[in-house]
């Protein structure tokens, strides 16, 4: 007789790891609302997503990246299913699944999270891994202060000649919080376009009357910034990252955020020590060969590590000396915290092998971040420059500037008996104001000397000669010394 | 912000780009962000067009994408 007993096979359940990477775009966008744009604008930068989902099994039937054979695969934003037809975002399909598209431009009254979830089946148990991993969108908004156009006259606005020969001065400065703004510069006097291209105009020959002078300044701070960046990119220091940051495995210490003076002590605590620095938690793909690498000169130079798994729970600690080493991400962890002396180049890189040491690409941004800043204290618009296109946008103001002589008064010298032998009568016009006479009154003033019908002078100038027939005549036709004072 | 729209063949010759790049595009030229040359080390040349970000949004509505 046939015994039939029961057996069945029991399989141990998968284990899931997985990761997330920004292919392109930002997590975190600013909103300026003076302009009403995003920086960086989705619609033009998209933010891309990519959660790369991993399985583990016990009985090796499966192992490694599954994304393709992903099913079920969900996307929502705050809750809500992204359906596949909207427009504002790309589900990847097929061998891209894991990979979201977002051109959507968030607004910053939204507090915006994004989740991803998927299913794997194992083909052969039907054992079911299931992924999930959620991600936060910042909006922040900045109101950059608008730019205010101010235009003074240090010296005045009024001329007076016979203290200010040199003329007076128009200054206008774009200013934003307290600070110039890179600006190019349109002069009009009484709507003339004028030659002056800088801040600065000099007006030597304002009317008594008076003239309109207008200026119309571009922002050109896009333009400086251009300038700024073109510096900071040809910087020797960051040309030579940037080619390590290529050329070199990717770098996972990042030194801008590192804990300074302190290190992974004997019982995995992160504790002071002078002249070590120890990282923020390094995401590790389990399973996976890690390098250490470092180069110093100092007494105590080892890597210390922390192990931790995917709640961030402490599991173990290891010290190194050596400068070169690999390491084999145990199954379990799923976080590192590495420290290392302070004054030394340590890297922490996945890969077959080890490659010279590169900076982080935060580290790179870091380093441009204090380019930048350094550069833009160095550098300035050329001088009297002007975009090829005059801008639509333009700040604009203007000032009245007139020309004025004051109080002054004239004296007439003259013969007051004239001998009728005489060729000549000389007539002189001298200038008084209230420091005396006026030096150079040829400079501001002339006369007109006996007006005629059509307007015009019989003779004139400051100083004349009178033919004595001329004299004769004009008291003949009961004239005196008639004369006008002309202001030049 | 600067963006450049140059051509697709230009932007992939340079390595700006792959095949399946989310871009904006009307299939035959593409917008980019000027930093990402700026990565790239590469150069604005006279087959690139700069943008503002207000030119940039205006192409793109032409484009209706």
């Amino acid at each position: 007789m046939i015994q039939k007993q029961s057996i069945r096979i029991e399989y141990k359940p998968l284990s899931t790891s997985d990761s997330a990477t920004t292919l392109s775009g930002n997590q975190r966008q600013t909103y300026d609302v003076n302009t009403g744009y995003f920086h960086p604008d989705r619609r033009l930068d998209p933010l891309t997503l990519l959660v790369t989902c991993e399985v583990l099994d016990p009985h090796n039937l499966v192992s490694g990246v599954v994304n393709s054979a992903l099913t079920d695969v969900m996307w929502k934003i705050n809750g809500d299913v992204i359906s596949s037809t909207n427009a504002q975002f790309k589900i990847g399909q097929n061998e891209e699944k894991g990979k979201l598209t977002i051109y959507k431009n968030i607004s910053d009254s939204d507090d915006t999270t994004i989740e991803f979830e998927a299913k794997y089946m194992e083909p052969k148990s039907k054992r079911v891994a299931k992924f999930q991993r959620s991600f936060s969108l910042i909006t922040v908004t900045e109101a950059v202060a608008q730019a205010e156009l101010k235009l003074t006259a240090p010296i005045g606005s009024v001329q007076f000649p016979f203290v200010n020969q040199k003329g007076l001065v128009l200054q206008a400065d774009l200013m934003r919080s307290a600070k110039k703004v890179p600006a190019a510069y349109y002069w009009k006097r009484d709507g003339v376009e004028l030659d002056e291209k800088t801040d600065r105009l000099v007006v030597t020959d304002a009317s008594k009357a008076g003239n309109v002078f207008q200026v119309e300044v571009a922002d050109c701070t896009e333009k400086f910034n251009e300038l700024v960046s073109e510096k900071v990119e040809a910087d020797a220091e960051v040309v030579e990252w940037r080619g390590l940051l290529s050329g070199e495995g990717e770098n996972l210490i990042i030194r801008k955020s590192e804990l300074k003076n302190y290190w992974v002590d004997s019982y995995g605590y992160i504790v002071v020590s002078t002249g070590h620095a120890t990282t923020d938690y390094i995401e590790v793909l389990p399973g996976s060969k890690y390098w250490f690498t470092k180069i110093t000169n100092t007494e105590d130079s080892y890597f210390r590590w922390a192990w931790y798994d995917k709640d961030k729970n402490y599991l173990g600690r290891k010290p190194n000396p050596e400068d070169i080493f690999s390491y084999i991400v145990p199954s379990y962890v799923k976080y590192l915290r590495i420290s290392y002396p302070m004054q030394s180049s340590p890297k922490f890189e996945k890969g077959d092998t080890a490659t010279n040491w590169s900076p982080s690409k935060l580290d790179l941004q870091e380093l441009i971040t204090q380019k930048t800043a350094y550069y833009a204290e160095q550098t300035s618009l050329p001088q009297g420059y002007r975009p090829s296109i005059k801008p639509d946008t333009l700040y604009k103001s203007e000032k009245l500037l007139k020309k004025s002589y004051g109080d002054y008064d004239v004296e007439i010298h003259y013969p007051e008996v004239v001998n009728p032998d005489t060729d000549f009568v000389q007539f002189e016009a001298v200038f008084n104001n209230n420091k005396g006479v006026i030096e150079n009154a040829s400079d501001f003033f002339t006369i007109g000397w006996w007006k005629k019908a059509d307007g015009t002078y019989e003779y004139k100038g400051l100083k004349i000669k009178v033919p004595f027939s001329k004299i004769e005549a004009f008291i003949a036709s009961g004239k005196g010394v008639e004369y006008e004072i002309i202001e030049l | 912000m600067i963006y450049v729209k140059l051509s697709i063949d230009k932007a992939k010759e340079l390595g700006l780009i792959e095949d399946n790049h989310p871009y904006p595009t009307n299939g035959e030229e593409v917008i980019l962000k000027k930093d990402l040359l700026t990565l790239a080390n590469v150069s604005v040349t006279e087959e690139m067009t700069e943008l503002t970000t207000a030119q940039a949004l205006k192409i793109l509505d032409t484009w209706q994408i």
